[in-house]
């Protein structure tokens, strides 16, 4: 007897396929290179922890004096290079001389983040930005986020760099990666903000859209979990089964864009509705009469040029 | 059908990427809709069956060995769909993925929305097993050898399974 399921998957199948776009072999080739390099990094970090604790412990017992380069730089530099940047506002600051080995720990933020830089003195300099991975990635290898390069002067120049935290980054360290010629001779200053007008952690309830969305008093047949999208991203979730009737569908984005939130019977489009993604996200409203159970709930997002953080969105079906 | 080169045939490194470049071609978007008819999100399955490649090429040497590669990697992706790790994914770096743009317009026929709408509402077991079965193309005796039970359980877990899902689709 013909198992009649057999046919129905295997048009299932055949459909999804059509829908599928593999990343590719190449992208499998370009992660695990990249893997391999972070662990080898990691390596080579913690050999240089290693020797340079050694050294360090080398000179204590020694008592060597500081070396004379880094004690000769005018205290007013970092201040001049503090003036050549942005005011105001929530932001990150330091203004420091310049010196060997400089790194400062900091959280890591949402939104789009601008990084300044300015030197002033000789030289020419470059921070490096980089992530510590959270514990739950498995990782441990720091991971560049971004870069700035200035260039010393008595007038200095403001440079500027946008990024945004991958989510996988638990904290951000600005390190001097380049100076040499500059250790001893300048000091700088950095300033780090972000778009989303104040400094908000991943964690923090403003920040998140499934906190202005309802959890209790109002019938929720379905929620969402928090979703991150990116510009080329498009997430589909086919619900539960919901009864017919008429519903709320309530949608809230955070980030700098807009989502579009469409819900789906089949290939029919029942809404089509752009929520604006802001900080902080706000609740929108969207009425929807299904009369058909099989519905599903599509999300794309579309974002401003040189916008590159990921956008956070959640939604909940409330019958009405 | 994939095939994987043999032994000598060519130098080693272009071998190991020719095989695991064939066995990807071949294999990625069956696993991908096995995975997308377990867990309902298609964007999801890509990536657990990417992911699933990604470390199978890191000991690609050892895993090309293997009597059948292709098992070890669906192993792997379905160990990550019922795992932690889809949920820690949602915490890593998408910045660094390379995505293709979609077609915005383009979902899924109302054939596709109800079956996987119908395996959606089963037990993870039962709907783990119509999916092995019909989209894996495993036996009884290969879904139970995977899943580490009797074949009677599996047997019980398809036959339940199957009057669920027809119950379901005829509800729709």
């Amino acid at each position: 007897m013909t198992d009649p399921f057999e046919n129905l998957f295997a048009e299932a199948r055949i459909e999804a396929v059509r829908q599928i776009q593999p990343p590719g072999a190449v992208a499998a080739h370009q992660v695990v290179r990249r893997r391999r390099t972070v662990g080898l990094a990691a390596v080579a970090l913690a050999v240089l922890v290693v020797a340079g604790g050694s050294t360090l412990l080398a000179q204590q017992r020694s008592a060597a004096p500081a070396p004379a380069s880094t004690r000769s730089v005018d205290d007013g530099l970092p201040g001049i290079a503090r003036g050549k940047l942005a005011k105001g506002g929530p932001a990150i600051e330091a203004a420091d001389p310049v010196t060997a080995g400089y790194s400062r720990q900091y959280a890591t933020y949402v939104g789009n983040l601008t990084f300044e830089l300015a030197c002033a003195g000789k030289g020419r300099i470059t921070l490096v930005i980089e992530g510590i991975p959270n514990k739950e990635t498995g990782e441990s290898a720091p991971v560049e986020q971004a870069r700035a390069t200035a260039v010393c002067s008595a007038d200095p120049a403001r440079s500027a760099v946008r990024f945004s935290a991958s989510k996988a980054i638990s904290y951000l360290v600005v390190r001097l990666a380049d100076g040499t010629d500059a250790i001893g001779h300048a000091g700088f200053a950095y300033r780090l903000t972000s778009d989303a007008g104040v400094l908000m952690k991943p964690d923090d309830k403003r920040a998140d859209p499934g906190a202005v969305l309802p959890t209790t008093g109002e019938a929720v047949e379905a929620k969402s979990d928090l979703m991150w999208v990116h510009p080329i991203d498009l997430h589909m979730t086919e619900l539960p089964r919901l009864t017919p009737g008429t519903y709320q569908l309530a949608a809230a984005c955070g980030g700098s864009g807009v989502a579009t939130i469409q819900v789906r019977s089949g290939n029919r489009v029942l809404v089509n509705h752009d929520v604006p993604c802001q900080w902080q996200p706000k609740r929108a409203d969207i009425a929807v009469g299904v009369a058909d159970s099989s519905v599903s709930t599509w999300v794309a997002f579309r974002t401003p040029a040189g916008n590159t953080a990921p956008a956070r969105i959640a939604w909940a079906w409330i019958r009405a | 059908m994939t095939t994987i080169a043999e032994p000598g045939a060519l130098p080693a490194v272009h071998r190991d990427q020719l095989s695991f470049d064939e066995v990807y071609a071949a294999h990625y978007a069956d696993l991908t809709v096995q995975l997308y008819a377990y867990c309902g999100d298609r964007q999801e399955a890509q990536d657990l069956v990417q992911e699933a490649f990604c470390r199978a090429l890191s000991r690609w040497r050892t895993v090309a060995e293997y009597e059948d590669p292709i098992a070890w990697i669906r192993r792997v992706a379905w160990n990550l769909a019922v795992s932690g790790w889809r949920r820690r994914r949602t915490a890593l770096g998408f910045l660094s993925r390379q995505r293709r743009e979609e077609p915005a317009q383009e979902g899924p026929g109302p054939d596709r929305v109800a079956l996987f709408a119908a395996l959606a509402a089963l037990p993870a077991p039962q709907r783990r097993a119509l999916v092995l079965h019909y989209l894996a193309d495993l036996s009884v005796a290969e879904i139970a050898e995977r899943e580490s039970v009797p074949t009677g359980t599996v047997k019980s877990w398809l036959s339940r399974g199957r009057t669920a899902l027809a119950e379901e689709v005829r509800r729709d």
